[in-house]
Parts: structure tokens; sequence; C-alpha cells
């Protein structure tokens, strides 16, 4: 649980702006949505927050970023320890080639955070974290390749989970799945945002507004608005939110 | 033209060429099943000195193995410089070409610059060593490339997934990237022994000797060949062709079986690899 | 552009425009035939069942359009107060209802004094100009317009006390005509509030504002 606190962030892929002077606190333990048209950065936003926008060439990225009144682009940051605590989970489910289990025990292995029998248990205790140890605990040693979509992404939220993160980020999670594992991702994240700091991007309104305590709307690489979720969907204060939310453009 | 007709007509088009590569095949299974009479179990395992081909095999064996044992993790190191890497720049544009233009060089280049370079220069003589740098040369462009293409087919979203966990790049690209593509990279290294087992003008000059005294104990000692033996019967000592199909075929098997094992292991291999279907 | 949604918002809104004009009459024709002493009972009573049966179509048309079109912020205002304001024109029926059955059952205003016909007139009119009022101003979701009938509110109610005192006052025995004008202006206050409520109803839909005009 951490609160995150963007200040002044300034995105560049090779010569184009993407975010513009974005100033925005996260608030800690809720479920945060970033919302906007294609194209106005949201997805950008949050790959700052685990530096991996760096892993693509050309990109550059001035201003500062606080997660629990830590820079974390100080120059003395750890990035991979930054990436344990700020854990992403990806719009179509990637999981490793390898079994559910292995799939799970990756990252704490990586991280050297257990071994032997402890890794038995933070598998498991990520697995019904994410809501999926029931359905699949016969079949750890099987190919994570052998499950759903719907459970596949369960699978990377576990792993996510496994390296005990702070905040979570995930990027239209559901988009690649069907309604009925929809469904269930959604109930998952509620849940899991009363433990962590969730910061979700989607770009179903009607997500945003089921799954979010916080919206924030972000229009061409700008903060547009932002604030508690029932009061942005039923009372936007700016024009431009309004005309977003109720189909107007976007 | 109505184009039922019409691709009737590419039907035809594209068939001809195919049986007649079929058809050469077969042409060329049977000339060499004609020296299946020369073959006999005894003669595979007699030693040269006694009339069989025994030090031949195993020298050929030897030269490929040492080579696709210098050849495999250099190349495959190579290939993932360039792809994970290297920048993009004019300098890695130049490395590229350099390997399309080391693949055309002539075998007998090759074989030429392996003795100058390997044999006099370094000093190695005519061995085994030699041989085997010389037909990596040969074999580099190959892995490379076909190790390349692998890498290319992973999925990113693997190794993406890795560093979001907090791996370094390197973490993220060998557990993997490298082994995900292991099956390509395998399958890479036996074509390119593949192609290298029937090589001669690479091996004339740089480590091979007409007879030797049993197996040679060290690298730095010359080794007999199946294709070197086989040039110098004919070419040199004026033997009938018929005695010799002998060895063509046991080379040609060799490398038959090669290119088998790659393809089998490439089929095998697809299965455990969904995301390329 | 339009949404898929307009199509739904229209129709809603047109049965509210009917609603409107509908009520305006049951009113209108109650008190009148209060004042002249004329039976409208039965034709009030066909006019209020059906604002009752309207409001019910209301609101399963905006349960409707919330199952299937999600709607949020100024559609969602707008479709929550058209609910509300729904209600409201079927309770204005009900008191037209109210107000005519009183002269069919205690036989009207026709026994009394000249002053109590003068106050119920007076009264009435400025509760028809409160229900024009709501109506025209849910029609243009004219928020200066729907804000002036809280002045007149003000007045109703006053008028309503001081009627009531003089009444105390002048009236010593319950006669039919006593009987009959309190209840009457009782419901007349009571149209007025309701007045007042769709007025703030406009407010909300149009600013998100919840002001109280009462």
């Amino acid at each position: 649980m951490a609160e995150v606190d963007i200040r002044k962030l300034n995105t560049w892929f090779k010569d184009n702006h993407v975010l513009k002077d974005l100033s925005l606190t996260i608030k800690e333990n809720a479920v945060t949505a970033v919302m906007g048209p294609s194209g106005c950065g949201k997805t950008t936003l949050i790959r700052a927050i685990n530096r991996m926008n760096e892993i693509i060439s050309g990109s550059r990225t001035t201003g500062e970023v606080y997660i629990n009144g830590i820079n974390i682009y100080d120059e003395n940051t750890n990035v991979y320890e930054l990436r344990r605590k700020v854990g992403m989970v990806f719009q179509r489910p990637n999981p490793f080639p390898k079994s559910v289990f292995e799939n799970v025990a990756f990252g704490p292995k990586i991280h050297k955070m257990a071994n032997g029998k402890e890794i038995d248990k933070i598998v498991e205790r990520s697995l019904k974290e994410a809501a999926l140890w029931e359905e699949i605990k016969d079949r750890l040693n099987d190919s994570a390749f052998s499950l759903s979509g719907g459970q596949q992404q369960r699978l990377c939220i576990a792993r996510a989970l496994a390296v005990e993160p702070e905040v979570v980020l995930m990027d239209e999670p559901c988009s690649a799945l069907d309604p009925t594992a929809t469904t269930k991702i959604e109930a998952l994240i509620r849940e899991i945002g009363e433990k962590y700091t969730v910061i979700i991007v989607t770009h179903n309104l009607q997500q945003a507004a089921r799954v979010s305590d916080f919206t924030a709307f972000l229009y061409v690489g700008k903060l547009v608005e932002y604030g508690d979720t029932k009061s942005v969907f039923e009372n936007p204060k700016s024009e431009l939110t309004e005309k977003y939310i109720t189909g107007e453009f976007g | 033209m109505a184009s039922v007709t019409k691709e009737r007509v590419l039907f035809v088009i594209f068939g001809v060429p195919m049986v007649t590569c079929l058809l050469v095949f077969f042409w060329i299974v049977f000339v060499l099943s004609t020296g299946i009479g020369t073959l006999r179990w005894d003669l595979l395992t007699t030693s040269v000195l006694q009339g069989g081909i025994f030090e031949m095999i195993i020298g050929t064996v030897y030269l490929l193995l040492g080579a696709a044992g210098i050849a495999g993790p250099v190349g495959v190191l190579a290939a993932v410089y360039l792809v994970e890497y290297a920048p993009r720049g004019k300098f890695t544009r130049i490395i590229d070409q350099a390997i399309n233009n080391l693949a055309g060089v002539p075998s007998i280049v090759i074989g030429l610059f392996g003795y100058t370079f390997f044999c006099r220069q370094l000093g190695l003589g005519i061995s085994l060593a030699a041989g085997w740098l010389t037909l990596t040369l040969m074999m580099l462009p190959i892995v490379i490339r076909g190790t390349e293409e692998a890498i290319k087919l992973v999925p990113a979203s693997f190794k993406e997934a890795a560093l979001a966990l907090g791996t370094t790049k390197w973490k993220a690209t060998s557990s993997m990237t490298i082994s995900s593509a292991a099956p390509g990279i395998i399958t890479s290294i036996m074509l390119g022994v593949a192609r290298v087992a029937g090589e001669t003008a690479a091996i004339l000059f740089t480590s091979c000797v007409l007879v030797t005294r049993g197996l040679p104990k060290s690298p730095f000692e010359p080794v007999m060949a199946l294709a070197y033996n086989l040039f110098v019967k004919i070419v040199a000592l004026g033997e009938s062709p018929d005695e010799v199909f002998g060895i063509a075929l046991v080379l040609f098997f060799i490398v038959a079986f090669f290119a088998t094992a790659a393809i089998s292991l490439r089929i095998h291999y697809r299965r455990r690899q969904p995301w390329l279907r | 552009m339009s949404r898929i949604i307009d199509v739904g918002l229209e129709e809603l809104t047109a049965m509210l425009h009917r609603m409107g004009e509908l009520t305006y009459d049951a009113i209108s024709v109650s008190i009148n035939g209060c004042l002249h002493n004329t039976n409208v009972y039965t034709r009030v009573h066909e006019m209020s069942d059906m604002l009752v049966s309207m409001a019910d179509d209301v609101e399963d048309k905006v349960f409707e359009l919330i199952a299937r079109f999600q709607p949020v912020a100024s559609d969602l205002r707008t479709i929550k107060s058209y609910m509300k304001i729904a209600y409201d024109f079927a309770r204005y029926g009900r008191y037209a209802l109210d107000i005519s059955y009183i002269n069919e059952r205690l036989g009207g205003l026709k026994e009394c004094e000249e002053w109590i016909l003068k106050y119920i007139d007076e009264m009435s009119e400025k509760v028809l100009s409160m229900v024009r009022t709501s109506i025209y101003s849910l029609r243009s979701h004219n928020t200066e317009l729907a804000k002036t009938v809280s002045k007149t509110e003000q007045e109703v109610d006053e008028m309503y006390f001081e009627f009531l005192d003089r009444l105390i006052e002048k009236a010593h025995i319950a006669s039919k005509c006593t009987i009959s004008s309190v209840l009457i202006i009782r419901y007349l206050e009571r149209i007025a509030d309701h007045a007042a409520y769709i007025c703030e109803s406009v407010i909300y839909l149009a600013t998100g504002q919840k002001i109280i005009l009462r």
C-alpha cells in the first residue's frame, strides 16, 4: 500500500510529446481508473510508474514520481527493486512458457525471496489471492497455456502479487477476455484494491465506473479531471469530461 | 482466361518443378545405391590400414562435433547480441552485411584463408583444430541467421513480462527468449552441420591427410575425413568411382541423418511452442 | 453526432411534455369546477388515472434506459429528475382529483361567503402560475425561470396560514363551506409544494446542484 505522487511528468517518444506536465496523487489502497480516448497517454502514464517506458528506445522522461515519499526517477534508484514493488498486468495475458507453478514462482526466485518449501507457500498464497487456487491446485505442473484466457490473466495477476508489490498497474486487463472472465477479474480487482494500490487503464467507461474508487481523465497527454468516481460520473467538473463520458466523442 | 482454367494451369506450373526435384532426388539415391554393394559392416569398423574406413568416419564425426561445439555458442551469442543488444546504426548494418557476405564466400576461398591464418599464422598446422575453426567460419552464417529467426519468433511479451517483474535484461533474455528459442537454435546448428558435413574444399588443406595412424590423440593432429578421401581417391589416385561409392554413400547418410534430425526436432518441439500457430 | 441513447431520451422527454399538458388541464379544470360549481369529477378522475399510468410508463422507460445504456453525468441526472418529476405530475393529478371530489361530495363552495371565494380564486391563480412555471422550465431546462417559483411559493404559504387564521376568526361552526374551503386550500398548498419540487429537479438536471426552493 503506497501513495503514488506524480509531479510534472513529461514523456517524449523521439519527437512526440506524449505526457504534458502531468501531476496527480494516487490514493493508496484504492482502485484508481485512468481513462481517455486513444492516444491520450494513459498507457504511457502507468508505464512511467514502473519505468517500463525506458525499454522503448527514443523515450525520455522528466519530472518526478514519488512512491511512499521516494522519487523513483532519482539516479540512485534500483530499477529492479522498483519493478518488484510496482507490478504490472498487461492487456493480453502473457504467462511464461512454463508450468503454472513456475510462472508464479519466477518472481520470488529472481528476487531471492525464499526457497524450497517457502516458495510453495508463496505460490499457494498468490494463487489464492488471485482467486485461481481452487481451479488449478491439482494442475500446478501443467503448462500455463493449457488454461483459459481468463485463467491465464488471473495467473498473471498471481504472478505479479507473488513478489509482494505495493502498487499494481493494470493496462486494460480485460480487453482480450470474454464477458464472464471479465466479470470475475473485475470482482478480483475490487478485492485486491483493498490491500494494494491499484491503477487500471481502461477504455471501457462502464468498467471504470464499476471497478474504481477514483477516476482520472486524460486528454492528449494532459490531466483534465480527477476525483472520486461517483462525482466524476454523476457530475463532472469539466465539460470535456462530460462530453467524453456521455459519448459525444472518443 | 477463366479462373478455373487459370488455377489448373498454375497447378501444373508449380507442380512440375516439384516433381522434377523428387525425380532428381530418387535418381541420386538410385545411383548411390549401386555402391551399396561395396558396403559391409566390417568395412565400416575396420581401420583404414586394414582396408576399412573406420578412421574416416570417426574423423568426419570429430570435425563436425568440434565445429558445432565452437560455432554453436559463438553463433548463438552473436545472434543474441545482434537481436537484443546491438544499437540500430551503421555499425550494426555493416556487421549484418558482413555475415551475409561470409555465407557467400566460396568454400575453397575459406579453405585457403583457413590454411593461411589458422594453419600457418596461428601455427596450428594441418590439424583437427584448424579444421574446426575453418568449418566454423562456414557454419556461422547459418547458425547466426537461424538463431536470429528463432529469437525473433519468440513473442516479446514473455520478455516484457519478465522485465516488469524486475529481472535484468540479460536474465529476461536468457530465461525467456533463449530457452524458448532453443528448439530453433538446435535446429539451425544441425542444419549448419549438415551443410559442412560434406565440405571438401574447406578441410582440403587445413586438416586432412590421406592416412593417419589410428585416431588423432589431440586436436593438433591431422585427421582423415570421408569427403577428403573421396576427392583424393578419385582425382589423385585415379580409383574408379564404383569403388568409392561406398564412401560416398556413408557421407550421404551422415548428411541425411543430420538434416532429418534437424527437421524432426523442429516438428517435435513445435508442440511446445503454441505461439507459433 | 447523435448517440444511441438519444432516441430513448427523446421519447422520455415527449412523455413528460404530454404529462405536463395533461396535468395542467386536470388542475385547471378541477379548480374551475370548484369555483363555478360544475361537476367535473368524472373527467378529472379519468385524467388522474391516466397521469398515474403515464408516471408508471416513465419509470419503466427510465429503468430501461439505465439497464441498456448505462447513462452517466447529465444523461443520468436528466432521467433521475424525469422520474421524480413524473411522480410529481401524477401527484398534481391526484390533488386535482381530490379537489374535484370535494365539489362532488360536499357540494363545493356555493354556500361560501364572498371573501372565501375571493381567497381561493387568488390562491388558485398563484398556484396555477407556479404549475405553468414548473412545466415551462422543464420544457426548456430554464433554471432562471425555475428559481422564480420560490417567491410565489412563499406567498402561497403565507396566504395559506393567513386563510386559516381568518377562518378560525370568522367562522365558528363547521359548515360544508368551512370544511370544503379548508381542504381545497390545503390541496392547493400541496400543489404549490410539488411545483417547487419540480423546479428543484429542473435545476439539478441542468446544473447538478441540489437547491431548495421552498
